[in-house]
């Protein structure tokens, strides 16, 4: 055997190991998600963050914003904290998506499509919220000239697709399909965020790091809204993976007898 | 209090505790059947 040859051979097995240690951490951290998502700490943490939030809301939180004294305003906060857990939600479904694409693991399966499910409800209820304050803050529930607005609904539309693709096939192959597809639309999540700033905005202007725009959007009940959007988000996707376990176990039960 | 706000929060509230409902509802059959497979 030549030294290129000896070299080939030492490479292959190395990368082997390094694979296989890095499919023993993916073991882990799938065992680690799991038993987060479904820890009643998760479940409990949710109700109680949740309760602090609307009372934060509804009891010392301004309903002026953006110059604008209207009670409609406080309806930002859960606005906010959706289209966080949306984009979440999302970036959930990508990362699931190309895990099992690599690995095969039905949780990864599980994972991406039980947030994408989620992520389509919640994107739905941020673009809800978002029309209802937009009629508040700019007289109108819907501007097709707004590139944020526009780019979010695209969003709707291709995790609408997403489940009907994962819908419309079957297990094995159908999961593969949805995952390629759960890859691919990703792509508009990062783009809606940063429209705002690519091209110019008619209404939805750039908060976050722009000195000019002053929202008066009190931090402690976005942070506490956001911290409630996260835990209810973590608790329904601990059970969207439960009924998928739960689907998968009587399948194969059904098919052993 | 203001309408927009009202149905904002309710939207919300109807839908989670729907989904959740929904979920459980599912979970519960999934359950009874394979605990009838089980006997």
């Amino acid at each position: 055997m030549s030294s290129d040859e000896i070299e080939s051979a030492t490479n292959r097995a190395s990368g082997r190991s390094r694979s296989l240690r890095f499919g023993r951490l993916v073991g882990r951290v799938t065992r680690v998600l799991r038993a987060v998502v479904m820890s009643p700490v998760v479940k409990w943490g949710a109700l109680v963050s949740g309760v602090a939030s609307f009372a934060l809301v509804f009891g010392s939180a301004s309903d002026v914003m953006y110059g604008v004294s209207h009670g409609g305003n406080l309806l930002a906060y859960w606005h906010i904290a959706l289209a966080w857990v949306a984009a979440s939600a999302l970036g959930t479904t990508f990362v699931g998506s190309a895990l099992y694409l690599r690995y095969r693991g039905p949780f990864w399966s599980r994972l991406a499509h039980s947030a994408g499910e989620l992520g389509f409800l919640l994107v739905t209820l941020t673009l809800l919220f978002g029309s209802f304050w937009g009629k508040v803050i700019w007289n109108s529930y819907w501007e097709w000239t707004d590139v944020r607005l526009v780019t979010f609904l695209v969003v709707w539309f291709i995790y609408a697709g997403y489940l009907a693709v994962h819908a419309g096939t079957d297990g094995g192959s159908g999961d593969r399909y949805a995952a390629v597809y759960g890859v691919l639309g990703f792509m508009t999540v990062p783009i809606s965020y940063v429209s705002t700033r690519l091209w110019t905005p008619t209404f939805h202007e750039t908060t976050l790091g722009n000195p000019d725009v002053s929202a008066n959007i009190d931090p402690t009940t976005l942070l506490v809204s956001l911290l409630a959007a996260s835990l209810l988000y973590l608790y329904l996707l601990g059970l969207r993976i439960r009924l998928h376990e739960l689907e998968d176990d009587l399948a194969a039960r059904q098919q052993r007898r | 209090m203001e309408p927009l706000l009202l149905a904002g929060y309710t939207a919300l509230f109807v839908t989670l505790f729907g989904y959740v409902a929904y979920l459980q509802r599912r979970m519960g059959r999934l359950e009874r059947r394979l605990a009838d497979l089980d006997d």
